[in-house]
């Protein structure tokens, strides 16, 4: 949010946001020059500080007096640095002996005092995501002194010490040098270690240290940045962006992601410096600000004011801007497909730009080989098991005891990185099977590579993949190679796979067989098991696996009956009728066949050709 | 066979008139039929099976995953078959033409090759490893290194290994020790020793898809452990030492780690379903469709000599029930009961067969039949065998 102060505010304040609509205006009298001026959570209470001990109120809470009321911090002698909201009625003030935490009651136009404390404060950094203050204490600056916010309580995290170059004169901790941001949920503060020609560090560094809400804070992280100058900090989706002045380029930096000749928490820069205009992993606002105005923006101007945790703010141009990153760019820059995967998996919008890199990397002139396919695979497929595994985890609590676990379990998010297998399948697979620039051996390398990826993390793989491979297989003639993959069960059994063979049969006889024994396995397909060996006259066969299956007393004697005519075997005919007799009598104490049973048909064509008096009799009692 | 190593009778004739080809027969047939040992053929040779190796779906998986990483990466590679331990894994070429590379590798290559080994035919290691510093010339390494080394292999790394070794047939190897250029990896066919600057590089050639397209190809055996890949290369390439170097320093070690992994894969298998309960039914089994064979009868089949645990006589009747399944096509079963209160059961189902051989003293028939449906029950229960 943006003040334009006019005329210290007599003429008219105008307040802007990063969206038109949120923009106010107002007026307010002139008692001199605003030092800082500031909006509590929800534009409820307006803060203004003209002079170096008060702090002046605006309520613009519908409904309550639009009257201005003053305050003035309690520490003699002391004067007011700045104050932060910590929530729509709390503020900190923050003065060179100290901090005040109040509560303002707007009703009342007084402030009532929460907490303070007495330290010595050189400059102080608010977080107000995480509603952290830091302040800067002792001669040199260095120590910092945390302070958390939380619902009207105050509380001190341990200090810690900022290790600052002993060479060339003992320096002072300035506030330009330090950020707070939270990065993959962790709160860290920012050192801007400057490059010092008497030390052999190759250039500056930006020292990460974690800031834990309990425990000491640790030096966590160190970014490279293999060159001098002035810099300036932005953290975008987790990646720290560091901002080179005199090259012009800006470097990113993932925490999570490992150099493997370095150590441990020693990392280089993701990407070779890029600057922001002609690479497009770049500041947005600039380059669509310059589209409408056909004005070239100046970029890493010396004007450029940088807030956290993605705000660069142009005072020449009167801009404000939230830094993104295009991660489509960042494809072409990163040669080292895995390395490229670990990226995009952590970034926030980055699905369809993995999907992209899957495609590109299958297709496109650079054929990716088969070792980089597999480690693609598997990174994806490992953040996939991992997000399957957290729901089933959640999905099994919320079974066993939804009260005792409603508040410790929280439904796993399902981030962009999890590309689970119909996103493979509708944007990578579907395409890459149907190009025919590709070799068929390279597309059933791929699906087999997919397929044992998964089956490495232990996912079950869905039933289109195999009719994939099935039709890949077919197409080109394949059918040994299916038939191996069969017989090693890599394409799991399943009913609409059985009768996808079953439907092979004509051009690959061999499937008939592959096929009855998916369902003989499957041990739920019984029916199948009987049509199909009906539908190939094998009635007697078909009867003798009902019986073993012990389903005999349930079957439609019509249906055996019929195929059994068809056959135009006399014989098996009367084989298959006698049988039937025989589970009447069993079950209903008549041979006969009940008129639901509808044979009919059947019995008229046994009399004709056995003669009546060899239909079974009704036992004599 | 003889189409395998010189192509169809009417390409030589073709070629070059009768004479050729009877050149050709004779040169071949002559030395063939020697092999042969008709005395102790028996119904696994009236088949002419493949025996496949029973294999989990991921390390089936990961043999796939390395044929086609092999594949991709050494273009001239037009087909592949992957064996263990005299079984296949996988086969490239089509069912036909692998039927007759399998029985050719298995009766000719493979005993050929395993005679030297045969002090030591349960552990791969040791012909290699155990006191013969020479086959380390291959790893490049020079000889006050090679000391070293193998003061630690023989003292400390392969003492620690023997256990898992006796267990099974290979040692599993660390990947650290792969990694360092050390494998197992050899060529059965072609250049015996790669340092060697006299080595020829040449391959025998076969003959495949004779029915249409007819392809001429250099077979390339390469072993590592019980784990043997062919490759097969159109034999209109010339065959470098370059690539035969390249080949056997990318697949060398790839190819020793995944022998263990299988073996190892193999044993975990067999520990789950339990020690082995093979003495109480004898049987064979063959499936017409995939050419599978699977038999409990046959101990080894070596070249010379197939021993069997069962009489002869009762081989006998397994091959005139086999000759009665071939009369009819309708699927049947045949129960014999022999001399010696043996009973031998034949079912055909399907493209099956089944050859049991049950050795009850007073069984009955019905309590054959129980006892074969036991048999189908456990053994055969993922397959659908009509009862």
């Amino acid at each position: 949010m943006v003040f334009a102060v006019r005329s210290g505010g007599a003429t008219g304040v105008v307040v802007k946001g990063p969206e038109d609509k949120n923009s106010i205006a107002f007026r307010m009298d002139d008692k001199g020059e605003v030092k800082c001026i500031k909006f509590s959570l929800g534009n409820k209470i307006l803060a203004v500080q003209r002079t170096p001990k008060t702090v002046d109120f605006i309520n613009f809470i519908p409904d309550f007096p639009h009257l201005e009321f003053s305050h003035e911090c309690k520490t003699k002698n002391s004067s007011v640095l700045g104050f932060c909201w910590t929530s729509w009625n709390e503020i900190v003030f923050i003065t060179d002996q100290g901090i005040e935490f109040y509560q303002v009651l707007p009703e009342k136009r007084t402030l009532k005092i929460l907490k303070s404390q007495s330290i010595n404060v050189n400059w102080y950094i608010y977080c107000p995501e995480t509603a952290v203050l830091v302040l800067s204490t002792t001669v040199q600056g260095n120590i910092l002194q945390p302070f958390a916010f939380k619902n009207g309580t105050m509380s001190k995290m341990p200090k810690f010490e900022i290790e600052l170059p002993v060479a060339p004169k003992p320096a002072k901790l300035s506030e330009r040098d330090i950020a707070v941001a939270t990065i993959y949920g962790e709160l860290y503060v920012m050192y801007l270690k400057h490059h010092t020609r008497t030390t052999n560090s190759s250039g500056a560094e930006v020292v990460l240290y974690h800031l834990l809400r309990e425990g000491s804070c640790k030096k966590a992280h160190v970014l490279k940045l293999n060159t001098s100058g002035k810099f300036a900090l932005n953290v975008v989706d987790n990646l720290v962006v560091v901002h080179h002045q005199s090259s012009r380029t800006s470097l990113i930096f993932d925490i999570k992601l490992k150099e493997p000749d370095c150590a441990v928490n020693i990392h280089q820069p993701i990407l070779p410096a890029q600057s922001i205009r002609p690479y497009k992993i770049s500041v947005t606002g600039p380059v669509a600000a310059s589209n409408q105005a056909s004005v070239p923006c100046e970029l890493y101007s010396s004007t450029w004011s940088v807030f956290q945790p993605d705000i660069i703010i142009s005072a020449s141009e009167g801009y404000l801007w939230y830094l993104h990153v295009k991660l489509h760019s960042t494809v072409n820059l990163l040669q080292d497909k895995g390395k490229l995967m670990d990226f995009l998996l952590h970034r926030s919008d980055c699905k369809m730009v993995i999907l992209s890199v899957c495609s590109q990397m299958l297709v496109g002139g650079e054929k990716g080989n088969l070792p980089v396919v597999a480690t693609v695979f598997d990174k994806l497929n490992q953040v996939y098991k991992e997000y399957l595994e957290a729901e089933q985890a959640y999905t099994l609590a919320m079974e066993s005891g939804p009260s005792r676990f409603s508040n410790s379990y929280k439904r796993p998010v399902r981030t962009q990185a999890v590309i689970d297998q119909s996103d493979m399948y509708t944007h990578v697979f579907s395409a890459f099977t149907e190009n025919k620039d590709v070799s068929h051996k390279f597309i059933i390398a791929v699906l087999m590579e997919y397929i044992r990826s998964l089956n490495q993390f232990q996912i079950t793989v869905q039933h289109y993949f195999y009719e994939l491979v099935i039709k890949t297989l077919v197409q080109h003639n394949l059918f040994y190679m299916l038939h191996q993959f069969l017989q090693y069960h890599v394409l799991s059994d399943s009913k609409p796979l059985a009768c996808l063979l079953l439907s092979l049969e004509s051009t690959y006889p061999p499937a008939h067989q592959l096929s009855l024994d998916m369902l003989k396995r499957l041990s739920t397909a019984n029916d199948e098991i009987v049509e199909v060996l009906l539908s190939k006259q094998q009635v007697l066969g078909a009867l003798r696996f009902v019986r073993s299956v012990g389903g005999h007393d349930n079957v439609s004697a019509r249906k055996f009956l019929d195929a059994a005519r068809q056959t135009n075997d006399t014989m098996l005919f009367y084989t298959i009728f006698r049988f039937f007799e025989q589970r009447n009598l069993r079950l209903r104490g008549n041979p006969a066949f009940n008129p639901g049973e509808h044979c009919e048909e059947h019995v008229t064509y046994f009399k004709e050709v056995f003669g009546e008096q060899t239909l079974m009799k009704l036992p004599v009692v | 066979m003889y189409k395998l190593f010189n192509g169809t009778f009417i390409r030589a004739f073709e070629a070059g008139g009768v004479e050729l080809l009877t050149q050709k027969l004779e040169k071949f047939f002559y030395r063939y039929i020697q092999t042969l040992h008709l005395q102790s053929c028996d119904l696994l040779d009236v088949f002419g099976g493949i025996s496949f190796f029973p294999l989990d779906k991921m390390t089936y998986l990961k043999i796939q995953s390395f044929v086609n990483r092999v594949e991709e990466s050494l273009s001239l590679v037009k087909y592949t078959a992957f064996l263990y331990n005299d079984q296949l894994i996988w086969s490239g070429l089509e069912q036909d033409d692998m039927r007759i590379l399998y029985k050719y590798l298995t009766t000719s290559l493979f005993p050929r090759h395993t005679e030297p080994e045969l002090a030591g035919r349960d552990s791969p290691l040791r012909p290699e490893v155990t006191g013969n510093l020479l086959h380390y010339g291959r790893s490049g390494l020079e000889q006050d290194d090679m000391r070293i080394l193998y003061k630690y292999l023989t003292t400390s790394l392969f003492p620690r290994h023997t256990e898992p070794e006796l267990a099974g047939r290979d040692s599993p190897l660390r990947p650290e020790v792969t990694g360092n250029l050390l494998h197992y990896g050899r060529f059965l066919t072609g250049p015996a020793n790669l340092k060697d600057p006299d080595t020829k590089f040449r391959f025998p050639r076969i003959f495949v898809n004779t029915d249409n397209s007819y392809e001429e190809l250099h077979l390339i055996v390469y072993k590592a452990m019980s784990a043997a890949v062919c490759f097969m290369i159109n034999a209109s390439v010339e065959l470098t030492r370059e690539f035969c170097e390249q080949l056997d320093a990318l697949v060398g070690p790839q190819l020793t780690l995944l022998a263990s992994d299988i073996c190892e894969q193999y044993n975990i298998n067999r520990r789950i379903s339990g020690p082995e309960k093979e003495p109480q039914f004898k049987f064979i089994y063959f499936n017409h469709m995939n050419l599978a064979e699977k038999s409990t009868i046959h101990m080894r089949k070596t070249a010379s000599v197939c021993l069997t645990s069962v009489h002869p006589d009762l081989m006998k009747i397994l091959g005139d029930i086999n000759s009665d399944f071939a009369r009819v096509d309708a699927d049947e079963e045949i129960i014999v009961k022999a001399m010696t209160d043996y009973w031998v059961v034949g079912k055909k189902s399907d493209q099956r067969e089944l050859y049991v051989i049950l050795n009850q003293k007073n069984a009955n028939l019905i309590e054959v039949n129980e006892e074969v449906k036991r048999l189908c029950a456990t053994q055969f229960n993922n397959i659908f065998f009509l009862d």
